[in-house]
């Protein structure tokens, strides 16, 4: 009993002291030498509690949130886009060969080489970011879903058919759980793609946002507060990261039970 | 299912004309998708010049390819993405061998790896400016920064999936540690660096371009198009797009060629882990 608590505390200790010594050689050279773009740890830490998450207003409401939005609803709908019409393609078999290389290719386009066309066509708002962050993130999306969709073996789908399971009872109970690991691979590569699509959106069209806080620190030589975005950028991003892994761990979990059972 | 269709399909004639007829139904999507365009853009519900119909932006595109500027721009970018990827596999390769290697260094190293990951490229942006001063090099920093994490975490998966049964059998034969190092736990990886190369391949081309956006200092096709859109038409935007987007089809298609010629033998290819 003493031996796996021990273990348990000595595998944390473990997983964290690297991040320690780090942050530490981190404080301990920025203090000492004084190096004029990188901040001490300490003072980035300071910077947060004071400006992000106190203050009147809080760099958490004016610059965190509209940030979360954007990133949220760009990525919705580029989910709820990329997964219905990635199931449609990928269930029309016939249409496979004329579609696919029009989707690689959209696929291949790098969104911020049309980032000027969103800005003029929907303005410096919300509404440019969260379009352009869906647009630029659906690909990996539907690609993922047309690949998931067209791996379900045939033989559960005819089995499904000859019991007499209706089209969107198939769709529902064969078709998506089958196509859910894929699905989510691609929602996962479209979240880090829209981190980076609203950090340069907020960065080009300044109106507030995360993206535009660092690059203000930056300009205004206001170096804690560059770091002080870059650290906030990182941690929602693993937030974000850490949900969609919670959700993929509860859809999929039967997923892989089934499949080491099956083996 | 594809293999089977390919086994089957492989017996006579028809495999030599599948490519073919493969590529003339892909240019029947190309070609309904660009009438589908063509037929929204007449209808004038943006000014011409900032929804311009397919057949201007092909005409443009074509006149391009003549621009020395342009081809500059393309060099410039390919440059900062090609220079930035050596980089990563350099550094996450070897890495990724040594921490995927030993358990302990595996848990000490994770969560400095998994805080490090989500900091998205361009919000370092604004900080290689400042180190890396203008030109090329803060462009391929960022480049780096994305490409390092997909081939590192890729290749430390690889090392830690190896089979144990490979291992012993290997020991009982009497290999010593350098040659099941480089016999058994790197051909083993090998399929997973490719995969990590392949996903940071796809995102690398849009970092490079943002980042020149950003902190390019007018280089490159980020700076190219940042300098015609100022102009007041976007027409030479869309135009750039579509040849850009070709590179980008061309780099992913001869990739996915690669992993599946170099890699046949592997089964972990028919997975892809998004991470």
């Amino acid at each position: 009993m003493t031996h796996r608590v021990a273990g348990i505390a000595l595998r944390s200790l473990e997983s964290l002291i690297l991040v320690v010594v780090l942050v530490g050689l981190w404080q301990w050279y920025t203090a000492a030498h004084h190096p004029l773009y990188f901040t001490p740890p300490g003072d980035i830490w300071r910077t947060i509690r004071e400006h992000w998450l106190s203050g009147q207003p809080s760099k958490l409401r004016t610059a965190v949130e509209p940030s979360l939005r954007r990133v949220l609803l760009g990525w919705l709908i580029a989910a709820v886009v990329g997964v219905a019409v990635g199931v449609a393609i990928g269930a029309t078999r016939w249409l496979a060969p004329y579609v696919d290389p029009l989707v690689h290719f959209l696929r291949s386009l790098p969104p911020p080489a049309i980032l000027p066309v969103f800005l003029v066509l929907f303005g410096i708002g919300d509404r440019m970011k969260i379009i352009f962050i869906a647009f630029g993130i659906v690909w990996p999306i539907l690609l993922n879903t047309i690949r998931g969709v067209r791996s379900v073996p045939v033989l559960q789908l005819e089995t499904g058919r000859v019991f007499g399971v209706g089209p969107l009872r198939r769709l529902f109970q064969i078709v998506l759980p089958a196509a859910a690991p894929q699905i989510f691979a691609g929602l996962r590569i479209a979240l880090s793609l829209a981190l980076v699509l609203m950090v340069i959106s907020e960065m080009v069209a300044a109106s507030g946002g995360i993206g535009f806080e660092i690059l203000q620190g930056q300009a205004a030589f206001d170096f804690p507060g560059m770091w002080a975005g870059i650290v906030v950028v990182g941690v929602v991003g693993l937030l974000l990261n850490g949900v969609l892994s919670l959700v993929e761990g509860r859809v999929l979990g039967w997923h892989r039970g089934a499949r080491a059972a099956a083996q | 299912m594809g293999v089977a269709a390919s086994r089957l399909g492989g017996l006579d004639g028809v495999r030599l004309a599948r490519p073919v007829v493969r590529t003339a139904q892909g240019l029947v999507g190309g070609i309904a998708f660009c009438a589908l365009w063509q037929l929204l853009a007449d209808r004038h519900f943006v000014l011409a010049v900032y929804f311009p119909t397919a057949t201007t932006t092909l005409r443009s595109s074509f006149f391009l390819l003549g621009h020395r500027d342009f081809w500059v721009a393309i060099r410039d970018t390919l440059h900062a993405m090609l220079e930035g990827l050596a980089i990563s596999i350099l550094i996450a390769v070897p890495a990724g061998v040594a921490v995927g290697r030993s358990d302990h260094v595996y848990r000490i190293t994770r969560t400095v790896i998994e805080l490090l990951r989500p900091i998205s490229a361009v919000a370092l942006a604004p900080l290689a400016i400042l180190v890396f001063k203008t030109g090329i090099k803060p462009t391929i920093f960022l480049v780096v920064w994305t490409s390092v994490w997909p081939i590192l975490v890729n290749t430390i998966y690889g090392m830690r999936d190896l089979d144990p049964v490979a291992y012993d059998t290997a020991r009982s034969f009497g290999f010593g540690r350098l040659a099941i190092l480089f016999r058994v736990a790197l051909p083993n990886a090998a399929s997973y660096v490719v995969t990590g190369v392949r996903i940071a391949i796809s995102i690398a081309l849009a970092v490079a371009i943002a980042g020149e956006i950003v902190a390019g200092g007018g280089q490159g096709i980020g700076g190219w198009i940042g300098k015609e859109s100022a102009s007041g038409s976007l027409v030479p935007v869309y135009a750039a797009a579509v040849i850009v987007g070709a590179i980008g089809y061309l780099i992913n298609r001869l990739l996915e060629l690669v992993e599946q010629r170099a890699l046949h033998w592997h089964e972990s290819l028919r997975t892809e882990h998004g991470r």
